[in-house]
């Protein structure tokens, strides 16, 4: 079970979710079909990504190469 | 195989002198039967170049935008004698439609060729052709009469078809460029010979692709007004995506935008699908299961901000390519993010 989630944030194409207690953001990595994905973020991130859509891809693109880097 | 690309291509030239009037005739039915002409195309693919083939070939080369397939296809074997494939032309030539396909079809020809991924080019470039094509409304032949604005994507199209043939399997079409292929489709330093990409050469790709997702430069950089503009117009009836779930009132795409194909082509890939989920997601170049059980599709009529994917986008993954085509081979586009108001969800197999 994932847990109960609370919506913190949700506009221009992203979610930002805490499940337990830690921070998620939700948003679509494909291309012509959708496919969500969601990551952990910091509360220094989830604090950026709310600020404008420029700041949310940038956080965004961060996460994915993060991710893409382990 | 270059020089034999380029032997071939004379030998159509020659061929087209020696039996224009027979391919005139042909072309007339080409013409009037679009949708046959790639099935037809597939047999120069498997090898004719001489007779009528590739008297058509040659005819439409410099004439149709179908010629360009043609031409290409007639290349791409390096061509040697006449075989079965002529038929296909024969058929048509004899007004029998019924024919064309059965002799030695370009599914065949693909799937043999490169397998599962040639059944995939030739299930979409038969829905890119049919762009133009239509439901028999606007034929080839009155578009280029009219210079409607759908020949000039068809060259986009075709283009396309071919590219993938050519960069899956370590293939290369070359062509003399200079006489017929479309600004768009010739390289910059090209000589006598210049290959098909998408508006790029296969050094320009890799060294757009190289450089880091979120500065990567505008394709207005590298790619010409004219392709930019002959790209967008393919989105011009509308947008579309296909998603395994309604987004049920939310915003589609990411913060940037998010990528779409042109409506045309989501019903044409629809209507091949043939109601089953599975071949729209192979049609797509989709996993297994990725669309669920009842996929829907959102159509938005009036996008706002369409514009070339620059490869920043969230969603470009390492599969991306620039040029506007997905890596297999659907015409895409990048719109701003769009609200609920804007987009309408429908289910793309009704129970």
């Amino acid at each position: 079970m994932e847990g109960k989630e609370t919506v913190l944030f949700s506009d221009y194409g992203i979610e930002i979710i805490r499940k337990r207690d830690a921070i998620y953001i939700r948003y679509d990595a494909g291309e012509i079909v959708p496919r969500f994905v969601e990551s952990r973020i910091t509360e220094e991130e989830f604090y950026k990504a709310i600020k404008s859509p420029q700041d949310a891809y940038e956080v965004i693109l961060s996460i994915q190469e993060r991710e893409s880097n382990p | 195989m270059e020089k034999k690309a380029i032997e071939a291509y004379h030998r159509v030239q020659m061929t087209v002198d020696r039996d224009a009037t027979e391919a005139k005739h042909v072309l007339g039915n080409l013409a009037k039967h679009p949708e046959k002409t790639l099935e037809a195309t597939a047999e120069v693919a498997g090898g004719a170049a001489e007779t009528v083939a590739g008297a058509v070939g040659g005819t439409l080369f410099s004439e149709t935008v179908i010629g360009t397939a043609l031409g290409a296809a007639a290349t791409i074997d390096g061509v040697n004698n006449v075989r079965s494939g002529v038929l296909d032309f024969k058929s048509l030539a004899e007004g029998k439609l019924e024919q064309v396909g059965t002799h030695n079809s370009i599914e065949n020809a693909l799937r043999n060729k490169f397998g599962e991924k040639g059944g995939q080019i030739y299930q979409i470039s038969s829905a890119v052709l049919g762009i133009v094509s239509g439901n028999g409304d606007s034929y080839i032949l009155d578009a280029i009469s009219d210079e409607i604005d759908g020949i000039k994507n068809q060259i986009i199209g075709v283009g396309y078809v071919l590219s993938p043939v050519g960069s899956d399997s370590n293939f290369k079409v070359y062509f003399d460029t200079k006489e017929f292929m479309p600004s768009e489709f010739v390289k910059e330093d090209s000589s006598s010979e210049g290959e098909i990409t998408h508006g790029l050469d296969e050094a320009q790709i890799e060294a757009i692709k190289s450089i880091k997702k979120g500065e990567r430069p505008d394709p207005s950089t590298y790619l010409s007004p004219e392709y930019i503009e002959s790209h967008l117009n393919l989105f011009k009836n509308g947008v579309a995506k296909i998603a395994a779930q309604d987004p049920n009132g939310k915003i589609v795409g990411g913060p940037t935008g998010t990528f779409v194909m042109p409506k045309d082509i989501a019903d044409k890939l629809i209507a091949q699908s043939d109601g089953d989920v599975s071949k729209l997601e192979s049609l797509l170049g989709l996993d297994k299961g990725t669309l669920g059980k009842e996929p829907v599709r959102i159509d938005i009529d009036h996008p706002d901000g369409l514009r070339m994917p620059s490869g920043n986008e969230l969603g470009a993954n390492h599969q991306w390519i620039p040029g506007g085509y997905t890596s297999g081979g659907i015409p895409e586009a990048v719109i701003d993010p769009v609200g609920p108001d804007k987009y309408t969800v429908s289910r793309i197999y009704k129970k």
